[in-house]
């Protein structure tokens, strides 16, 4: 088994007061923490709202905040999860094969292209590989299957909005400091 | 367009936990103003993008980056099966009972202490999955499932380098440290681990670190003063276990070593509350990088009792002279304290039974006499009373109080044989604590039918262990009969349902600990408490006293106990007997 397999995890956090920020975390296959990158937050004004129109969230989520963390990475990840509709454009904007995990009843991940990926069910999850090449949704069944963690593939989107969290608040503290 | 990263900075460093750090430092696009450009397309919005001409000037939000070092085991795996002792046995059935039904999904993260200041730091805690998801690895086999609660106390002690666990007695303290160094012997995050205990609890470590970890590399420093030298320094072993006797002895090399410990570990950390003595001084001497108390009654007798405590976990946190509410916000990050009614709601009860008992007639003539006697003796003293005179009218009661000196006639042990005969008929099994050993001995002696073990201060430490193997596999004893000194601490006897306090002790947080041997995890049904109080004597006084102060003991740790005295003070005792102080107040009033 390869022991140097590595799974990349991006989740956005919006606050209306601070803006987007993104995290990427790449772990191991015992889901233990290899990498963090983190943005600052990302705030939009009036004119780019207006520019963008309805795709500036997944100008920003994708194209400034997504790719630019992907691209920060010092080992690439096999397998780019996400779990946030407004990612599913990084699909093809970088290197890692994206997956979208959903839990029963959310947000369907291909919503706008019914039955148009593949999918798995793993742990309760469904699993929707970003992608209409079959050898690459098997190279992701097989990546996944690596993953020998208990854990759930949506956990370690917990873990970047807290890690966030986090830097957020020592921010504000150093700021007040 | 895409963010161009040729303009990040970059940083790197060493961090203590989280290995090197690279820290990239580019403006935000929050102020960037948006260009439009010549037509060029925008690869990033592709055709959907209305305005494809449109891009922010370039400027990517900064981003910070950290890498975690793998966290290759530090130690071998185990190869052999678990080795599964009868105790380990019972927090299995107990978890199986109590564990609740979604505990599959319960996710236990590990939280940075506030003294972790650098992020890079606090996000090494932060992103580790849940403490359940570690444990569960393969190579991290448990030979039971942990309690809720114990995953939490896992995740409170790991990243902490000053910290004090303060469970009730019976809720696995024991098991906690040990996983939380066995988490961090295999995250290399220690390498040399020093344990200090009581003498009498060396067996019990060495067994539970068998059951909890039997990977770990444990060695007792014991045998001679050639031994012990030879032990401490060229000794391999993970784990050093020893006993607080041993610092004294051997002052000089356990605060010599090179390399130090990476943890010292006290158990029964109230030994140490008395700053000023001996032990407690070679202790704080010894040099560590991270310091854990453990200890059910960090408050014994009085707020200064955890003073002594942090005065070794975290050197001037709190002094003597502070405020009860200040002390408890200093030490708010660095002691957790859960108490069975709080996490183990399906424990089964713990029955509290006073009886009430009247002295034998000899017992009768013969403790009036003693006290009036007594009493007046004191009182022609005078001034030159002292604490110490008072002291030894009160044991002389309440040794009358167990037994007639002359006749060995008792009340109590007519009750005690009472009882008894319906345990042991019904093949339970009883611990009865004295102050005494004298009195232990006599108790056996009169209650020989029921095959009485003795476990106390008179006992070899060697034949300790065989007696509890004794009582816990033998169907025909049904009685140990214990000293408070020897027995209320450590050891595990929760297949006992029935304890007898045949005297009382002068603190009620020992008698806790005496009767939480049998009332703690794997407690095989509600546990009964019978303590002993002679009517109208000596004993009934001090019971309302320390009744008293159990009450009121709240302020510090937890809504049921207060910061004020537990024990018997100076001038409770003299006022037992409504004696004045040599000051001439009168403090106590129970009589």
């Amino acid at each position: 088994m390869d022991a140097s397999i590595s799974y990349g995890f991006l989740q956005i956090v919006s606050d209306e007061a601070i803006g987007h920020t993104g995290g990427l975390l790449l772990v191991d296959q015992d889901a233990k923490p290899t990498e963090f990158h983190c943005t600052a937050p990302v705030s939009e004004n009036s004119t780019q709202k207006i520019l963008y129109g309805e795709t500036w969230a997944s100008h920003v989520f994708c194209d400034l905040i997504g790719a630019a963390l992907v691209e920060k990475s010092s080992c690439m990840p096999e397998l780019l999860f996400i779990g946030q509709p407004e990612l599913i454009q990084l699909a093809g904007k970088v290197a890692p094969p994206v997956l979208m995990v959903k839990r029963d009843g959310g947000e369907t991940a291909n919503q706008n292209h019914p039955a148009e990926f593949p999918e798995m069910l793993i742990d309760g999850l469904t699993v929707s590989v970003l992608s209409k090449d079959l050898v690459q949704f098997q190279f992701a069944k097989e990546a996944c299957d690596r993953f020998t963690t208990s854990l759930t593939l949506d956990e370690p989107f917990e873990r970047i909005r807290q890690a966030i969290g986090e830097a957020q608040q020592v921010a504000r503290q150093s700021d007040a400091a | 367009m895409q963010p161009d990263l040729s303009q990040v900075s970059s940083l790197r460093f060493e961090s203590v936990n989280s290995g090197s750090i690279e820290i990239c430092s580019v403006a935000s696009i929050e102020s960037a103003p948006i260009d439009f450009l010549d037509g060029s397309p925008y690869p990033a919005s592709g055709s959907k993008v209305p305005v494809v001409s449109a891009r922010s000037t370039g400027k990517p939000p900064a981003i910070s980056s950290y890498f975690f070092e793998p966290q290759t085991p530090a130690i071998r795996e185990p190869i052999d099966g678990q080795v599964v002792d009868e105790q380990a046995t019972e927090q299995s059935k107990s978890s199986a009972a109590v564990q609740v039904a979604d505990s599959e999904s319960k996710r236990t993260r590990i939280k940075p202490p506030k003294d972790v200041i650098k992020l890079e730091d606090r996000l090494f805690f932060t992103l580790q999955p849940p403490l359940e998801s570690i444990l569960s690895n393969r190579t991290m086999r448990f030979p039971f499932k942990p309690f809720e609660f114990q995953y939490e106390g896992v995740a409170f002690l790991f990243p902490r380098y000053s910290a004090i666990l303060a469970d009730e007695m019976g809720l696995g303290k024991t098991m906690q440290a040990i996983t939380s160094m066995r988490l961090l012997l295999r995250t290399g995050n220690i390498k040399r681990i020093l344990l200090i205990c009581p003498k009498p609890l060396v067996a019990n470590w060495l067994r539970e670190f068998k059951t909890w970890a039997p990977e770990i590399t444990v060695a007792p420093i014991s045998g001679s003063q050639v031994n012990r030298d030879w032990q401490w320094r060229h000794d391999g072993a993970m784990v050093k276990v020893a006993n607080y006797e041993l610092m004294i002895r051997d002052d000089e090399i356990v605060t010599n070593l090179d390399p130090s410990f990476d943890l010292v570990v006290l158990d029964e950390a109230q030994r140490i509350k008395n700053k000023a003595n001996s032990t407690s001084k070679v202790i704080q001497q010894i040099e560590r990088k991270r310091s854990w108390a453990l200890t059910g009654t960090p408050i014994e007798n009085s707020i200064e009792d955890l003073v002594g405590i942090c005065e070794f976990v975290s050197p001037g946190t709190v002094h003597s002279g502070m405020e009860p509410r200040q002390i408890k916000s200093r030490v708010s990050d660095i002691i957790i304290r859960r108490t069975k009614d709080l996490v183990m709601k399906d424990m089964p009860p713990r029955l509290m039974k006073d009886a009430e008992l009247s002295l034998t007639a000899e017992q009768q003539a013969t403790y009036e006499s003693a006290e009036k006697d007594g009493v007046i003796r004191l009182n022609e003293m005078g001034k030159e009373v002292t604490i110490k005179h008072v002291f030894e009218l009160v044991l002389r009661l309440k040794q009358i109080c167990n037994f007639d000196p002359a006749t060995k006639t008792s009340s109590k042990i007519e009750r005690l044989s009472a009882d008894l005969e319906e345990i042991a008929a019904s093949g339970q099994k009883a611990i009865v604590f004295s102050q005494w050993v004298d009195s232990i001995k006599e108790i056996s002696g009169q209650i020989s039918a029921y095959n009485p073990l003795e476990y106390h201060g008179r006992i070899p430490s060697k034949q300790r262990e065989p007696i509890l193997k004794e009582f816990r596999e033998n169907p025909d004893r049904h009685v140990l009969l214990m000293s408070y000194g020897a027995g209320s601490v450590g050891l595990n006897l929760q297949f006992c349902r029935y304890v007898f306090l045949f005297d009382r002790w002068w603190n009620p947080a020992v008698e806790d600990q005496a009767i939480n041997r049998a009332h703690r995890i794997g407690a095989a049904g509600s546990v009964t408490i019978t303590r002993m109080i002679m009517a109208g004597t000596i004993e009934q006084r001090i019971h309302e006293i320390l009744e008293s102060k159990r009450e009121l003991f709240r302020e510090i740790l937890d809504a049921e106990e207060n910061s004020a005295h537990r024990g018997l003070s100076r001038d409770e005792i003299f006022g037992l007997f409504k004696l004045t102080t040599p000051d001439g107040k009168i403090f106590g009033d129970a009589a």
